[in-house]
């Protein structure tokens, strides 16, 4: 990082091209394998360089690019880090992996933790020497987050963990687990919660793949049965759990989102090719729904623009649900239409799969993970509506 | 990309909300008959809304098309029974190098005017208008029938595309030398007119027909965004109030994920139609206008029409609005271009 750091100062433009210039100038060499590599559905790609791509990143200074300078954070601005976000899926940057301590686990120690949090577990996660995966669903607490049930006990100057978490993505490769886990059995659902941080490193914890839909394997199941936390790894107090759980998801602009949307430009255009080549494309009632899709992706962009260009938005604090049931659903049509495009083909699978069939299966995710559309729906409906008593 | 409002603009929005909540009440509309002649007066008159885009040179307050968007959203609310869409958009389209003398009546509202683009048979695609302007008199001579012209009924002048010699361009006739028969309209809010013109006087005032269509456009879509609130505010008061099985219709989940489903459309219509006012002076504004106007008007019809479903039978009654904001956005919908001839548009001008 430059010792003294212009970035606020930069016009849009400038930042842009300091972005560019650096991804071209270090995405070469061992790293230029990397390119298109990760991400959704081919998330076990390439870890070991990636990690290592990730270490370039943060030298370089461009993780923690959008938290408060207080915190050893840029204070970039909200377009700068949009800019960010484009330049590196422009150039096809491979599929992150410190975005859990960046963008989940940072700003909840940032509005929650204490200072000693901040010094112990910030610099880490902005040099990628440390990695987070996210403990919060169970078998039995998936949309109903709320009645996690893995017990977390004090015992001298030590928390121990013990129970289930599943759907952990990453969970091999982190360092560190921010868990969900009951501190009081006899409190409210939601208020015997406690929000802890556990080294992943330890006899206790036991990590499992699981094989999912592609036959790949990203998620994880993760067993706790005794693992330790130092007593002053919780944020917040005991019972603050899911306060602090919940309170970050407010504030969440969707920056990545539109660099999200390059990458789903990019899957657009490679459906109309496809559909070019297999005659897919001569057929209007197919190109109908193609140009449908294109609408679709247009709206998507104006919607982010107008969620991060509006200081405060029509319904603040649910736009990443908004966000959420206008891309997951397209997303997930998209892969639909890339199988159509392809035609017959589409049912074989020798060699493995294709990019059609591998993002057709991937998206049956997009509607699930990350609080389902479903549950998206409850919290815009408890918004426009009220809450209503849940048994 | 600025999506914010000024202090200034939120003023205004409040100020004709405030107004129209007022003036453009549910009886005052349905009394109307499409054209409210008082609450336009006042409407022009007292608040200059019409003057908000035009130049000040030529008598208006050199806003932009945010300003006359915020007005319009705010008459889309009340499926506000007043030319306002129709003499802005004329307005917009009105070049000030051509027709500079036009734009002060049009700004202090004395002069509503409609723009005139359909012809029967030929439908929405301009390739087919043979509406023709020739050269006569002191200026041009126009001869072709016009249909489904909004307010143009009670226009006193017409903004019309017609060909001379080849060129397309948009020329302004006064009303009194057209031959107009009015509709009945499947929306009662704002009627409809077929007009004639038979060697009708007439001055060429702008030559971008194209841009003309797309105000339209994105003028129709920013309005439909009203429309879909208002009717998706009134979907959701009456599940919080109308009592079934002992508790409030809102209780029940199959109802409220319906509800959030119309709000994010709604929500997406508005960055849409936002987006593409934002952009009315850059060449993007041809492929965002008829965009906004396929997903608004996409929008504002799966609002109205839900919202008659979840006002169960009463939705179907006439005594209540619900009706009418599904009228307005049906006519919205298919006016001037439905979605498979806007997605016909959208694909030629994106090159898919």
């Amino acid at each position: 990082m430059p010792a003294v750091d212009d970035i606020p100062d930069l016009s849009d433009a400038e930042f842009r091209k300091r972005v560019r210039d650096w991804l071209t100038a270090h995405l070469t060499g061992e790293f230029a394998a990397l390119v298109g590599s990760g991400g959704p559905g081919r998330e076990h790609e390439n870890i070991e360089l990636r990690m290592r791509w990730e270490r370039e990143l943060g030298a370089a200074g461009w993780i923690g690019l959008g938290w408060p300078r207080a915190a050893g954070g840029r204070g970039a601005t909200i377009t700068q880090q949009v800019i960010f976000f484009e330049e590196y899926a422009r150039i096809g940057g491979p599929g992150r992996l410190s975005h859990m301590g960046e963008y989940l686990l940072a700003p909840t120690l940032i509005a929650f933790g204490t200072e000693e949090q901040r010094r112990r577990f910030l610099p880490p996660i902005a040099a990628a020497t440390e990695f987070w995966c996210q403990g919060y669903s169970e078998p039995n607490a998936g949309s109903d987050l709320a009645s996690v049930q893995t017990r977390a006990v004090r015992d001298g100057d030590v928390w121990r963990v013990t129970g289930q978490k599943v759907w952990t993505s990453l969970a091999h490769v982190a360092d560190w687990c921010f868990v969900l886990a009951r501190t009081d059995a006899d409190a409210p659902k939601r208020r015997g919660l406690s929000y802890l941080l556990v080294p992943m490193d330890q006899p206790g914890i036991e990590v499992r793949p699981i094989t999912q839909i592609t036959g790949t394997s990203e998620f994880n199941e993760v067993f706790f049965d005794g693992a330790v936390t130092a007593a002053e790894n919780i944020v917040g107090e005991p019972g603050d759990g899911w306060r602090v759980a919940t309170g970050t998801l407010a504030f969440e602009r969707g920056v990545a989102t539109l660099g999200q949307q390059l990458g789903f430009a990019r899957e657009l255009d490679e459906v109309f090719a496809v559909a070019r080549t297999s005659g897919a494309y001569d057929d209007p009632v197919w190109r109908d729904a193609a140009v449908d899709a294109w609408v679709g992706l247009q709206t998507l962009r104006h919607q982010a623009l107008r969620t991060l260009g509006t200081p405060e938005g029509d319904l603040p604090g649910v736009e990443a649900s908004v966000s959420k049931l206008l891309w997951a659903p397209w997303h997930q049509r998209l892969g639909e239409l890339a199988m159509s495009a392809v035609g017959p083909t589409a049912t074989l699978a020798d060699g493995g799969l294709s990019d059609a069939q591998r993002l057709f299966l991937y998206t049956r995710a997009d509607t699930i993970y990350g609080g389902s559309n479903e549950i998206q729906r409850n919290i815009i409906a408890d918004r426009l509506l009220g809450r209503v008593p849940r048994s | 990309m600025e999506f914010g409002f000024t202090t200034e603009q939120t003023d205004l929005r409040d100020t004709v909300r405030t107004f129209l909540a007022r003036h453009a009440t549910s009886a005052r509309v349905r009394a109307a008959d499409g054209f409210d002649a008082t609450l336009w007066r006042r409407l022009a008159g007292e608040l200059g809304v019409t003057a908000l885009a035009i130049d000040e040179k030529h008598g208006g307050f050199g806003a932009s098309e945010v300003e006359v968007g915020i007005v319009l959203e705010e008459a889309g609310r009340v499926l506000l029974p007043a030319p306002y869409l129709s003499t802005v958009v004329a307005a917009a389209a009105v070049d000030p190098a051509l027709g500079a003398d036009l734009l002060p009546g049009l700004a202090d509202g004395s002069v509503i005017a409609a723009l005139a683009l359909a012809e029967p048979g030929a439908g929405w695609t301009p390739d087919r208008w043979s509406c023709t302007a020739r050269r006569g008199g002191d200026g041009y001579v126009l001869d072709g029938v016009k249909e489904h012209v909004l307010d143009g009924a009670v226009a006193d002048m017409v903004v019309v595309a017609a060909v001379c010699g080849g060129e397309p361009g948009l020329y302004a006739v006064r009303a009194e030398d057209v031959r107009r028969t009015p509709h009945d309209t499947l929306d009662p809010t704002r009627r409809q007119a077929r007009l004639e013109f038979d060697g009708a006087a007439a001055s060429l005032v702008g030559r971008d027909v194209r841009r003309a269509v797309d105000l339209l456009w994105a003028a129709l879509a920013v309005e439909s965004v009203g429309v879909a609130r208002a009717s998706l505010e009134l979907t959701v008061d009456y599940l919080k109030t109308r009592q079934q099985f002992g508790v409030p219709l809102a209780h029940f989940q199959a109802l409220r994920h319906r509800v959030a489903d119309l709000a994010v459309a709604v929500e997406a219509a508005t960055s849409s139609a936002w987006y593409a006012l934002r952009v009315a002076g850059t060449e993007e504004f041809a492929i965002a206008a008829p965009l906004a106007k396929l997903v608004a008007t996409r929008a504002a019809y799966a609002v109205t029409a839900e919202s008659i479903q979840l006002h169960g039978a009463l939705g179907f009654t006439w005594e209540h609005d619900a009706h009418l904001h599904f009228k307005r956005a049906t006519a919205n919908r298919l006016l001037l271009g439905d979605e498979v001839a806007l997605r016909r548009v959208i694909a030629a001008r994106a090159g898919l």
